[in-house]
Formats: C-alpha cells, structure tokens, sequence
C-alpha cells in the first residue's frame, strides 16, 4: 500500500486540515476495502483550499458584553473540494462543515461520486460524526406529556382534510 | 393532590394543573377567572377574530388603547425584531393571510406575497397606546400562544397558587419549587406515536415549533417576510426558557436565525430537529434525545 500523501499546508491550515481529515478517512475507508479486493494504492490529491467566506445567518447588530471566545478556530461555515481517486475512477467531494466553539457541529458532503460504492462510503464517513434522532412509542415511556403535536389547532386539521377531499374530487 | 382543568381556548387544548389541595369552589373560582383571562386576550390580540382589537386596526389607522399586558408583548417582540433583523415581525400578519393562513382556515394562496412594511414605517407603541400609522393586520402567533399562557399564570399565582403546570397544546409553563419535575415527550415530526426524545421540565417554560405540521401547498405556519417563503431546512424546534412568552417567540426565531446569534440577548435552552433528522442542543438543554449514528 502506498503512503498517503501529506496534506499541503496553506493559509488556510484549518480548511486544509478539516478536509484532510475528511479525505484521509474516506482514504482509509478505500484502503480497507482495497485490502479486501485488489490492492490498487490510493491516491490522495492535495486539497483545493478555496475558501469560501465564513457563512453565517443575519449578523447581530448588538453584541452585548460577551464572553470573549477562546477557541482556537473562527466559528463559521467553511467549503472545499476534495479529489481522490478509487476503484471506481476519480472522486470529487465537496466538504461543508460548521464549525462552533472548535467542534464540527455539523457537515455536508456533497457526493461527486462516480461509483454506487464511493457513494456509500462516503455516506458512511458522512454518518460518523452526524448523530440522526429516531424516534420510540410513547407508550414505552413514562411521560407526563408530550410537546410538538398539539400544537395543531383542531380547525386546521380540519381545514387540511377539506382541502385534500377537494382536490381528489 | 392535585386539581386539573381542561378546555379548549384560542384553538388549542389546554391542560392545567393545580398542584396542591383545593376545594371544588376555588377550582372553580379560578377557572373562571382564567376563561375571562384568555377571553379578554383573544378578543384583543387575535387576528382570527373580526372583532378583535387587532382585526380593527388593520381597518382603520389611528390610536388604539391596548391593556397593560401589550407592554411585555410588544417589549418582546420589539427585541425580537431587532435581534433577527426584522424576520420575526408582526407585520407578517398580511403575508400569512395572503398565503391562506386566514380566520377561515382557506389555506390557499389569495395572490402573491409581498414583503412587508418596517415596524417603525407602520406604528408606533407607547404604553399604553399604539398609534397605527396605517392600518395593517398584526400577528402575534410568534409568542401569542407563550405569553397567553404566562398571563394565565399569573392568574393562577394571583391566588397564591405557586405549584402549577399551564399547558396550552405542547407549550408549557411548569412552576413547583419543591415538587417534581415534569418529563414531556418530545413527538416525532412525522409520527404522534413517537418521541424522539424527553425534557425534564422544572420552574421553566418548554415551548415547540413543528414546520411540518400546519402544512399547506409549500407554506407552513412559519414564513419568512424575506423571502416569503418557509424554512424547509428545520422540522422541528424546542425551547426551554425563564418564560413562556421568551421560549414561544424564540423557537420562532430559530427558524431564521443561529442560537448563537439569539443567545447573545436571550437566556435559552434549545434543540433543532433538522429535516434530515440531524439534530442540535444546547449544552444544557434539560433532556435527552434518542440518537442513532447513521
């Protein structure tokens, strides 16, 4: 198995070591599975460093004394495209993370991949730290309510009925 | 021992509890105060009504008294505004009904929307008078719902009643120093027969927002004067909060703006269902959600 390569350092080390991160396990991921199967090395091609401005919702206007941040990134939303090549030909990622107090709160990858398998690993690797909420029967709980569904005036279920009996008529 | 009251009041099913031991009579005494309470309410504040205050106003301009409790309401919703930029407004009044959100529940779109008009550019409030420079129907269904409920409260408290849960349709104020906590399901988006987690309530206020429940044609109840269209990313919103009027206006305000942003002007607990299910907490939000690694 050949080396990964390192990662190329640029201004923007914090993009840069996100995204590396991102190829590098999606790289492990590939290698595994290359392990398994044919031993064709993988590649990881520098990333694309672009930096596409801090991205965040409607700036406050007031910023009362606050606690001053002491983490070590900016919060914000930062973009990058990551290339690899698989089995299943060359691969594009494009990586959106949110970063909050120097924890990625959230991510999106946006499959460029070729192949059905990059895909699922890639949704894999997507999976692994993005935690989903399932949902378990109220009746399996001890509750003593139950906020969210009625909040649903009764007149507008109503109303919602009527219309979906109009529009099937 | 404990007293309940249920009944159904600005289209929402209340639950109330009265912790502690009372007689039938001073149920009943407070009950009535509290229907007369929520009456009195509605008739000024809701926009579902055609002789409501607020129906009158988007009649006629000009000044209008208000009751003393509009100083809180408007002092709320006036720092809402400010804080996201005007997104929470009570000028989306018109946009809701434009779309179908109207008295009569017509839920479909009358004509196309338009933004609409700055706070200051339509009236101004100085307790206890709004002067409406022109008329415009105002909505307070962003904290309406929370405030009605910490003003039934006081009703409650106004009987030296300290041990109590008032609960309007999900959105709830518990107070009970030395009592129990409450714990309240959180319901699925999509399935009323599930949770997809719990809150531990106690002396606090939970109030949730769902996007996908009042639904109709691609609007649903939260609709951005922006844009003029509904924030598809979030499906679901909890907010725990001091008050009920704070949490209420909030889990609206999460809709269009980042906790951080909010929290800068706002004490808060909070959790944000995203559409794909992914979810968001704040450190300590009082509860727990039902987690899988996909």
């Amino acid at each position: 198995m050949d080396p990964i390569q390192p990662i190329k350092k640029s201004n923007t080390s914090l993009i840069a070591g996100i995204v590396g991160v991102v190829v590098i396990a999606g790289a492990v991921i590939f290698a595994v599975k290359n392990n398994q199967s044919n031993s064709q090395p993988v590649a990881v091609a520098p990333v694309d460093t672009t930096n596409t401005a801090p991205v965040t919702t409607p700036a406050s206007s007031t910023t009362p004394a606050d606690v001053a941040p002491t983490s070590k990134y900016k919060d914000g939303t930062y973009s990058a495209d990551g290339y690899y090549s698989s089995p299943g030909g060359n691969d594009a990622v494009h990586v959106t993370l949110v970063l909050k107090n120097d924890i990625v709160t959230d991510a999106t990858v946006t499959s460029g991949a070729g192949d059905g398998t990059s895909a699922r690993y890639q949704a894999m690797f997507i999976g692994g730290y993005k935690a989903y909420v399932v949902g378990q029967d109220i009746s399996t709980l001890n509750l003593t309510k139950v906020s969210g569904s009625s909040l649903t005036p009764r007149g507008f279920n109503d109303a919602v009925s009527k219309i979906k009996t109009q529009a099937t008529a | 021992m404990s007293s309940q009251l249920i009944f159904e009041a600005i289209g929402t099913h209340w639950v109330i509890d009265l912790y502690g031991e009372y007689t039938a009579e001073q149920v009943d005494l407070v009950y009535h105060k509290i229907l007369e309470r929520i009456a009195i309410f509605d008739k000024t504040y809701s926009r579902f009504r055609d002789d409501s205050v607020v129906s009158e106003m988007a009649r006629t301009a000009g000044d209008y008294v208000l009751p003393d409790d509009a100083k809180e309401l408007f002092a709320v919703y006036k720092k809402m505004y400010d804080v996201t930029h005007g997104l929470v407004t009570p000028l989306i009044g018109q946009v809701l009904v434009d779309a179908g959100y109207d008295a009569k529940y017509s839920l479909i779109q009358k004509k196309p929307l338009t933004k609409p008009l700055g706070w200051d550019e339509v009236f101004s409030y100085t307790a206890p008078q709004i002067h409406m420079r022109v008329p415009a129907l105002l909505d307070f269904g962003a904290a309406g719902k929370g405030y009605c409920v910490d003003v039934v409260s006081q009703v409650i408290e106004g009987y030296g009643i300290h041990a109590y849960c008032v609960d309007a349709g999900g959105d709830m104020r518990h107070r009970h120093v030395a009592g129990p906590a409450l714990t309240v399901g959180l319901e699925h988006p999509e399935d009323t027969t599930q949770v997809i987690g719990t809150v531990t309530l106690s002396n606090a206020s939970l109030c949730g927002s769902a996007g996908n429940r009042r639904v109709w044609q691609n609007f649903h109840h939260v609709i951005s004067p922006e844009t003029l269209t509904s924030p598809q990313d979030i499906l679901a919103v909890w907010v725990v909060a001091d008050s009920t009027i704070v949490a209420d206006a909030l889990t609206t305000g999460l809709f269009f703006v980042s906790p951080d942003i909010l929290r800068h002007h706002f004490t808060f607990e909070y959790v944000i269902i995203k559409s794909d299910y992914s979810c968001e907490k704040s450190d300590g939000f009082p509860g727990e959600l039902f987690l899988e690694k996909r």
